[in-house]
């Protein structure tokens, strides 16, 4: 079976499952505080620490929910790339889960006016509060002297230019052989978005990332 | 039963699905509608496994061609329809849906290209594929039964359809990167990496 086939089934298993009832077991978990920043042209960078917990399934998935406010950061599926022993320093790799609307399926608009709101967790979802967070927490510099006037406001966050460039989780033992400690690592690209900040449209950039170390469970 | 199958079947049921009227549907769905399309592009591609010679499919004069097609929708959603090198059956052997955004520039447009999970599953599997196929051609390589390109370490580069509005003309460009299993040395689940580059050029683009 490869592992087209086996993800197939994962899917099918996990819908099965959810059907049943049957929840997915944790398998690693983290707990710690992370950091998120984004970026954005013209505004000052925006830091916010959160405590989050990383929970990777026996089914393949992983949640990254904020524990403040139960918020689903991100999810999607995960792959442990094992050391050489149990105590060596192993990475799992993560792709966070993309949501896109069919072509196929009436009714329904993909971002940035969603009729349909991406599922939480998705690389959507989580660009969506990206956007709510440049309109409504960063400060940014505005046009105040001349019409048009400028506003803190996004037209577009062009989701789809955004890139993943690292999405992982690396593990390493202390010298006692039990105590595990993590470093995860979500960073995007820089991706494009066009503002109001002059009072005209005009493209920018921004990046988001979330850093968090841990001790970690397996 | 083959992939080939599965996608042949699939092909047919949608054919069905398309040509019998589906009762449940509501009288006042809105569909979507093609907004941009490119046409009959010509794809080339390159795949790299390592330890395999890279697979390159290219343009050639006397060789077969590889015409796809990319609609981008007012939804906002796409579809691109790959089909296999020289195949006039009009079956595609993968449909890459995900969402689209245009950033309007001086001399080019930018159509910005994200590909959903589900999607990215099916064309690297489709792709594993591909490169085994290609791995055995190497008599070394004979009794390889094992490549499975793993999705959680994928990272797409590059995912772009740039119009150039002088010349009329469309360049897609999809660049993707991993780790893949494999048993080239006998054992099941060696790891190694994979990359893909494939372009597309030529072609009718149309704004509809």
């Amino acid at each position: 079976m490869n592992m087209t086939s086996i993800l197939k089934t994962a899917v099918a298993s996990a819908s099965l499952m959810a059907a049943s009832t049957v929840l997915a077991a944790p398998v690693i978990t983290m707990t710690g505080t992370a950091t998120q920043q984004i970026t954005m042209s013209s505004c000052k960078t925006l830091k916010t620490p959160m405590t989050v917990t990383v929970t990777f399934d026996d089914d393949g998935t992983y949640d990254v929910v904020d524990d403040n406010s139960t918020n689903t950061v991100l999810q999607g599926t995960w792959f442990k790339l094992s050391g050489k022993t149990a105590t060596s320093p192993y990475t799992i790799y993560m792709a966070a889960s993309v949501f896109a609307p069919s072509p196929f399926d009436p009714d329904v608009h993909a971002s940035p006016n969603p009729t349909i709101p991406p599922p939480a967790g998705t690389l959507d979802d989580f660009l969506d509060q990206v956007e709510a967070t440049i309109e409504n927490g960063m400060t940014c510099k505005l046009n105040t002297k001349k019409p048009p006037l400028g506003s803190q406001s996004i037209d577009n966050l062009v989701q789809p230019s955004i890139l993943v460039v690292t999405n992982t989780l690396k593990v390493t033992t202390a010298k006692d052989g039990v105590t595990k400690s993590g470093t995860l690592t979500f960073k995007t690209n820089k991706g494009k978005a066009t503002h109001m900040f002059t009072g005209k449209s005009k493209v920018g950039s921004f990046s988001a990332s979330l850093t968090m170390k841990g001790p970690v469970v397996d | 039963m083959k992939k080939t199958t599965v996608f042949t079947l699939a092909a047919v049921c949608g054919a069905f699905a398309l040509a019998l009227p589906d009762w449940k549907k509501p009288l006042n769905a809105t569909y979507p509608n093609e907004q941009y399309k490119l046409i009959n592009a010509e794809m080339t591609q390159t795949l790299a496994v390592s330890g395999c010679k890279t697979l390159k499919i290219k343009k050639t004069k006397t060789g077969p061609s590889t015409f796809n097609t990319i609609a981008l929708f007012d939804n906002g959603s796409y579809a691109l329809y790959r089909y296999a090198t020289g195949d006039t059956s009009g079956t595609p052997d993968t449909i890459v849906t995900g969402s689209w955004s245009k950033v309007p520039g001086k001399g080019s447009d930018t159509f910005y290209l994200s590909i959903n999970s589900a999607s990215m599953v099916d064309l690297l599997g489709d792709l594993d594929d591909a490169g085994l196929a290609n791995c055995k051609t190497n008599p070394k390589l004979a009794a390889m039964t094992q490549l499975d390109f793993l999705v959680p370490t994928a990272l797409v580069k590059k995912n772009t359809l740039v119009f150039n509005i002088k010349k009329n003309t469309a360049t897609g460009t999809l660049q993707i990167t991993g780790q893949q299993h494999n048993d080239q040395k006998g054992s099941l689940n060696a790891m190694g990496k994979f990359s893909v580059k494939a372009t597309l050029k030529g072609g009718t683009w149309e704004e509809l």
